[in-house]
């Protein structure tokens, strides 16, 4: 309330009624949250962990706080990410070292959904996606490569070693990793030529002396 | 491996390759090395005379 009086005669005065003023937060009810542009993400398997920190989107007014979360549409993607929400960092982290279903066998897309959201008594918010591309790490060559054996000449004399065939072996070849040891590309499969023409592992070399003298198994 | 074809007398070329079962465009490119095949002939093993049964005589004169 308030009082009003002559000011030569303060006695003469009258009081107000009662009134009520309410200070509001604006950021109670914001006006409004406006998502950024996010970029596409990759990330091949076995990598090292890759981060993403999404830009801050704007409040009107300026100063409300807003919180951020996400969503994927296929949730089996989220084996491979996870999330710090907290609004200064606003950060995806991406890993994944054992599970390659996550990228099939090339690559899987997955879509995510960033939401930015402000209001401590009614909220507003703003949708951002991008898509993070898993990829499968044995079809790269900066991850997976083959190293081949070194073979060795060898000499052999007609009719020798009959009836069980002059035989040899050479070294295997080795699967190489990076950027650290792991089977999970499966194992190799060997074929071999003689004279340029594919060798069939089922020839039975003594079937025929004239022909077909080489097997490969 | 088995031959008895003089045809390969001489160096012939082998190969070996491989790749990943489950992902055949990851592969290597060929080792090559040869295989040199030798007529047996000039270094003989052995040779085995055939028993003779009434041979028909055979008279020289110098």
């Amino acid at each position: 309330m308030f009082r009003a009086h002559y000011e030569n005669y303060s006695s003469n005065d009258i009081l107000s009624n009662i009134f009520t003023v309410t200070v509001i937060d604006p950021c109670d009810k914001p006006v409004s949250v406006t998502s950024k542009t996010l970029t596409d993400q990759e990330y091949t398997i076995t990598q090292a962990e890759q981060t993403y920190q999404v830009p801050v989107y704007d409040a009107d007014p300026v100063w409300c706080a807003i919180t951020y979360s996400y969503q994927i549409v296929d949730v089996a993607g989220d084996a491979a990410l996870a999330f710090d929400s907290d609004a200064a960092a606003r950060q995806f982290a991406f890993s994944q070292t054992t599970d390659l279903t996550l990228s099939g066998a090339t690559s899987k897309v997955y879509t995510i959904a960033v939401k930015g959201e402000a209001g401590n008594v009614v909220t507003t918010s703003d949708t951002a996606t991008f898509s993070l591309t898993i990829k499968n790490p044995c079809i790269d060559p900066s991850y997976v490569t083959i190293e081949k054996a070194v073979l060795l000449n060898q000499i052999y004399e007609l009719h020798e070693f009959d009836p069980i065939g002059f035989e040899f072996t050479h070294d295997p070849f080795v699967i190489k990793t990076l950027p650290f040891d792991h089977s999970l590309c499966g194992s190799l499969t060997y074929t071999s030529t003689f004279m340029t023409v594919d060798i069939d592992e089922t020839i039975a070399v003594f079937a025929d002396p004239m022909s077909d003298p080489v097997r490969y198994d | 491996m088995y031959s008895e074809d003089f045809a390969l007398l001489g160096l012939r070329p082998y190969t070996v390759k491989a790749f990943l079962t489950e992902y055949a465009v990851t592969t290597t490119d060929d080792a090559t090395a040869t295989i040199e095949f030798l007529d047996p002939c000039p270094d003989p093993e052995s040779v085995v005379s055939v028993l003779q049964t009434n041979p028909v005589d055979y008279y020289y004169t110098a």
